[in-house]
């Protein structure tokens, strides 16, 4: 075995061309299922922290009838605040921060354009503890009344200055429409696009005057000290609202992130077939010039099993220079994967180019960071090797099917 | 006594629709320590018997025995067992494994074979003295000339010291001057070592150094000469 091994070397290092043009295919496929996997992998990550700390939270607490689509307006949903609950959040371990929320369905306009939005109300000093949103900016002008801060995109659209007046219209809890006119006096800048194109902030209290719904909400956002707490503690919210009849319901993240969640799982699955193919071809490559070495060297073949050499010595052979070529090709892929997922996952890749204005279903921005996982560079160059190794199956069975005496002639 | 013996051997073979009999009614006994040439024209069967001499071909009927074995009915890996075990095959076109050095070349015979374990070098530098290419043993196939390459090819059938060495034309591709080294060579380990060696040929050289000539025309002996 030792020796078989040995000469397999010997095979692949003194034909340097042939063995090279094998392990292309497999060096390259190796290098692209890392980036891939791990940009896949890291647009999964800053998508859900995207969603986490600019929209979603940990936990949000609904109205149980609640439903949010195209049709539905989020003022329908109203609850009053409900003094207990508060207190039992106020009181929670697990709980990092929580903060009410009242949003709805508006229009936002500069007098000339019209634009839909969802108009947040917020409690500036409770929301700054549970989402992201205004890291880059000051809260504290939604403080004053009449001010409202849009998503910078919503910004770029109307093209205003600060302290410009933008109206917001709305339908109000009397389904009565009615405009305010709100001053301009920051922005949402995030990471998440979907804040930045759809959303604008007011205080609370304005939103819950120009609704006439004062001391109502629709939603609270929880954030909790700890993430996987998030199952249990949401099943203790429901069991008490439930014994207490508050009407509510609690979700979790994985919940509110259903569509999110799908849509990445089926790009992750369409992404990795799409890998798989590039790999199988790669093993192909290797069939192929394994077989084509098979048949170059189908003289030698017949010379070493005419001094006795048994047909599983000819197999080893065969397969250990496929598997050795294989694993060296997935070692480089691996080594060169390796660093290109460190690159992708400090510096990422721009895509703004291509994808500027363009909805791909991921709450990301253009720059895509890969995620530096160690394992998938190990996951991968195992899969190349094993694929290889399989590839190298047919040519090694092949060179033992050939009758001796043609062969020989 | 009879090292190997053939028995009405018949080697048909389909060439499109047409049957050909390669070989016909053969029966010849050899002893051990032969040095013995099968000569004949092109297409007389000379190499079919080779083949089946040396377990690379079955025949369609008949018998062979190897001291007392009948080695025609042996499966595939029996087979290659048997050709690791006992024969040694030297081909007209030398085939040299490119990729390996003449040392390598000749060890591949003792690293495949069942038995030998050990002293392989030794084995192998004792067996290049004596076909005289001990100073060559870094150099690979394509930096030797053709009288070379049939001495390693020599000590490659050599090495593992079979009972019978089979030679296809050893000497076509050679230069008088190359096959007459060739041929001394062989003669000298022929009676040294007591193998058995088996030419295919029509070279009147390698005849002249048998000591026993057998001819075949169209898949029949029709000549048995002891010298």
């Amino acid at each position: 075995m030792k020796y078989l091994i040995i000469f397999s070397f010997k095979n692949m290092f003194r034909k340097k061309e042939r063995t090279l043009l094998t392990m292309l295919p497999m060096l390259f496929g190796t290098l692209i299922l890392i980036s891939v996997i791990s940009i896949l992998d890291g647009i999964a990550l800053d998508s859900e922290n995207n969603l986490r700390n600019y929209e979603m939270s940990d936990i949000r607490i609904i109205r149980e009838d609640f439903y949010f689509d195209g049709k539905s307006n989020p003022k329908d949903f109203l609850f009053n605040k409900i003094l207990p609950l508060e207190k039992f959040l106020q009181q929670s371990k697990q709980i990092e921060a929580f903060t009410n929320m009242l949003f709805f369905q508006a229009n936002l306009s500069d007098g000339y354009s019209k634009i839909p939005v969802i108009c947040a109300g917020i409690e500036s000093n409770t929301y700054a503890k549970v989402f992201n949103t205004f890291k880059k900016s000051s809260l504290s002008f939604l403080n004053m009344t009449g001010t409202i801060a849009p998503g910078y995109d919503l910004l770029k659209f109307f093209n205003v200055d600060e302290d410009s007046v933008l109206i917001i219209e709305a339908r109000t809890n009397y389904d009565t429409y009615d405009a305010l006119d709100m001053k301009l006096s920051g922005y949402a800048l995030t990471e998440n696009p979907n804040i930045d194109r759809n959303y604008a902030y007011i205080p609370y209290i304005e939103a819950a005057q120009f609704l006439d719904a004062e001391g109502k909400i629709n939603s609270i956002y929880i954030k909790l000290k700890n993430r996987s707490d998030g199952a249990r503690f949401t099943a203790e919210l429901n069991r008490i609202s439930k014994e207490k009849e508050w009407g509510l319901k609690a979700e979790t993240f994985d919940e509110m992130a259903l569509d999110v969640i799908a849509i990445t799982a089926a790009k992750n699955q369409t992404s990795a077939i799409l890998v798989i193919v590039i790999l199988l071809i790669g093993g192909i490559g290797i069939a192929n010039t394994t077989l084509l070495s098979v048949y170059e060297r189908m003289k030698e073949i017949g010379t070493m099993r005419a001094m006795g050499a048994s047909k599983s010595i000819i197999m080893k052979l065969f397969l250990f220079e496929g598997a050795f070529i294989g694993l060296i090709g997935g070692l480089i892929g691996f080594l060169l994967g390796t660093l290109l997922m460190f690159v992708l996952s400090v510096k990422g890749i721009d895509l703004s180019f291509l994808i500027r204005d363009l909805n791909i279903g991921y709450p990301i921005k253009s720059i895509f960071r890969a995620q530096f996982n160690i394992l998938i560079s190990v996951r991968a160059a195992i899969f190349a090797f094993s694929i290889s190794f399989i590839c190298s199956m047919y040519p090694a069975y092949r060179a033992t099917k050939e009758n001796i005496v043609r062969i020989l002639k | 006594m009879s090292q190997v013996v053939i028995e009405h051997l018949y080697k048909d073979y389909k060439a499109g629709s047409v049957v050909v009999n390669a070989l016909k009614n053969i029966q010849i006994n050899i002893d051990e320590g032969s040095f013995l040439s099968i000569a004949g024209p092109s297409g007389s069967g000379k190499t079919t018997l080779l083949n089946i001499l040396g377990c690379l071909d079955k025949p369609s009927s008949g018998e062979i025995f190897f001291k007392n074995k009948k080695i025609s009915d042996f499966k595939e890996n029996g087979l290659a067992d048997f050709r690791n075990r006992f024969i040694g095959f030297i081909f007209q076109d030398f085939n040299l494994i490119p990729v390996l050095t003449v040392y390598e070349n000749v060890q591949f015979s003792l690293e495949i074979h069942p038995d030998i374990k050990s002293g392989h070098k030794g084995l192998i530098n004792s067996i290049l003295e004596k076909v005289g290419i001990a100073d060559l043993r870094k150099r690979f196939p394509k930096e030797l000339s053709g009288g070379q390459k049939q001495r390693v090819a020599i000590a490659r059938a050599l090495v593992k010291k079979p009972t019978l060495i089979l030679a296809d034309e050893p000497t076509a591709n050679l230069d008088s001057g190359n096959a007459k080294n060739i041929m001394e060579i062989m003669k000298r380990i022929n009676e040294e070592m007591k193998t058995t060696f088996i030419f295919s040929t029509h070279d009147s050289l390698v005849m002249d150094y048998a000591s026993r000539l057998i001819k075949l025309h169209d898949g029949s002996v029709i000549e048995d000469l002891f010298k």
